[in-house]
């Protein structure tokens, strides 16, 4: 074919090939962004992309791993002696905390985590599982039960967890995985109750909230990513570590209980005050609903010391430094008075980040300064 | 241009210790050709954007590795997009027998999904109808206008090669369209 001819057949058909819009400026942007968020990340981890197959430290366990196999094996072959358990666990996946069954759910949760290695499938895990925690609060909340301390704390403890996976997964899965979290915790908003200014229930709301806020800084600039779930949170409570959680809860059921036998039983509003409902769920040995006006320990939270003051009867309205911790959240009115004596002003963790909240942020402890 | 320069040299060596600004030039210098080149053989806009990204992120990877390309980078990044091209073609085939072999679809709605995917462009379906190596040297010669000793280079062949593909494609490119 001459080349005149190829040429002019072939001009014939570029209108139509070319007839596309071209990539505009935000998306060329964009692209730029992502690419260089890409590279730094990559340039964190020069020694090898996957951070999992690295031995950089000293692995005391590392026998275990290994062995992990035979564990296996161990487990599968103790479910076929013990024919019934998997009936077992199967029939607790239902139960709601203070049920017959509910502490095998919890376990078979642990097992499930504690066999899974990948980084990612953990975090997964654990975002399934603290969408669990939400969804027994709220089915116990619309009954007229109040849900435990416990079912909150395990709810962060998941949360936190998940988050704190970031750390060691795929750079390059990341910005996947920040979002997926993101999205999650959206969810969680979504759901938790807006009507109520329980305690529990603000704190939360408080929580979900800064933690988005906090993953939308993530995802803008990658870089904090590492260094912000490392020193926000290595202050706080083992992730997952059950036996800890427990002496957290203990201890917070002491403070508690020390508080019910100096106070009034009679609450602010006039309305009978009941500590706890005999049908009510004790998901804990000892423990016992907090009732409404108790006071959250959060994974920061610390052991009152010498210096903690019982906040008085008439401490009734909200601190100065106080500030609505959520979109949702209803500013109590003039009207407004707290259930509980004693414990009526909202507690620091529903201050405004930064301003003596002790919870470590994921920004990095009491301040907010590391965020991006 | 058809073997590295000393400028592109140095700028890849920068890029090579993760310089953001060599990274930032070579992504400026290059997407537009990319983004044109995966609408032509995509026609759909979110595609071609995922096979820039998908393009870069593996140039970067290659980088991490150590892997600097020692030739033309134009070429070495039209190779990665054509690649991701290929397979994406080739995962929706794989998908679209499957789908034909577990549901038995009417014979349309696969042609309609074809039509759909390449908007119906004529000559679209005629450059895809051709082997991936005659696609490449049809578009990289006419559409985006690269000499043949710069094609020869990309798909490794030499530059008489390359003028008998061009001549055989744009043969089996008529007849197609013809049909």
């Amino acid at each position: 074919m001459p080349k005149k001819e190829t040429d002019a057949w072939i001009e014939k058909y570029k209108k139509e090939l070319n007839s596309f819009t071209p990539r505009n400026d935000q998306a060329i942007r964009d692209g730029r962004d992502k690419f260089l968020a890409q590279a730094r990340m990559i340039q964190r981890s020069p020694v090898t992309l996957t951070p999992s197959a690295r031995r950089n430290k000293w692995k005391p366990f590392n026998l275990l791993e290994v062995k992990m196999g035979t564990l296996a094996t161990i487990l599968v072959v103790t479910g076929l002696i013990f024919g019934g358990l998997t009936g077992t666990v199967a029939a607790a996946q239902d139960d709601l905390p203070g049920q017959a069954l509910y502490q095998i759910k919890l376990m078979s949760e642990s097992t499930k985590l504690g066999l899974t290695q990948d980084p990612l499938k953990r975090m997964d895990l654990d975002l399934q599982f603290a969408m669990r925690r939400l969804n027994e609060i709220k089915v116990l909340n619309e009954s007229g039960i109040e849900a435990p301390y416990a079912s909150y704390a395990r709810f962060e403890n998941h949360l936190q967890h998940a988050i704190a996976q970031t750390e060691v997964i795929d750079p390059l899965e990341l910005p996947g995985a920040l979002l997926r979290i993101r999205e999650m915790l959206r969810t969680c908003l979504e759901i938790v109750d807006t009507t109520t200014d329980e305690p529990l229930q603000t704190r939360l709301r408080t929580m979900l909230q800064d933690r988005i806020n906090w993953l939308d800084g993530c995802l803008e600039n990658t870089d904090c990513v590492q260094n912000q779930v490392h020193k926000g949170w290595e202050a706080t409570p083992s992730f997952g570590n059950e036996k800890m959680d427990r002496e957290m809860i203990r201890e917070q059921d002491r403070i508690r209980e020390q508080l019910r036998d100096n106070l009034t039983v009679t609450p602010g509003n006039g309305a009978t005050y009941q500590t706890q409902k005999p049908d009510q769920p004790n998901d804990e040995p000892g423990n016992q609903n907090p009732g409404a006006g108790y006071q959250t320990p959060g994974p920061g939270y610390q052991t009152p010391g010498p210096g903690y003051q019982n906040p008085g009867p008439g401490n009734a309205t909200p601190e100065p430094g106080y500030q609505t911790p959520g979109p949702g959240y209803q500013t109590p009115g003039p009207g407004y008075q707290t259930p509980g004596p004693g414990n009526t002003s909202p507690e620091p963790r529903s201050q405004t980040p930064g301003s003596g909240n002790q919870t470590p942020e994921p920004g990095g402890g009491g301040g907010n300064d590391k965020k991006p | 241009m058809s073997v590295i320069t000393n400028d592109e040299r140095s700028l890849l060596e920068r890029a090579a210790g993760f310089d953001e600004s060599a990274l930032s030039e070579i992504y400026n210098c290059h997407q537009e050709a990319l983004y044109r080149y995966a609408m032509r053989l995509l026609g759909d806009q979110q595609l071609a954007e995922e096979c820039i990204s998908e393009t870069f992120l593996r140039f970067l990877k290659a980088l991490s590795r150590g892997n600097v390309p020692q030739e033309n980078l134009r070429a070495y990044l039209f190779r990665i997009s054509h690649n991701w091209i290929t397979d994406h073609y080739r995962r929706n085939q794989n998908r679209q027998e499957q789908e034909l072999q577990e549901n038995i679809p009417a014979k349309k709605s696969l042609e309609e999904e074809v039509e759909t995917n390449l908007q119906g462009s004529k000559i679209r379906d005629a450059i895809l109808s051709l082997t991936p190596e005659q696609q490449q040297v049809i578009l990289l010669k006419y559409f985006e206008g690269w000499q043949n000793d710069e094609i020869a280079q990309f798909i490794g062949k030499r530059v008489g090669a390359v003028k008998a593909l061009l001549h055989r494609s744009l043969a089996t490119l008529k007849k197609s369209i013809k049909e």
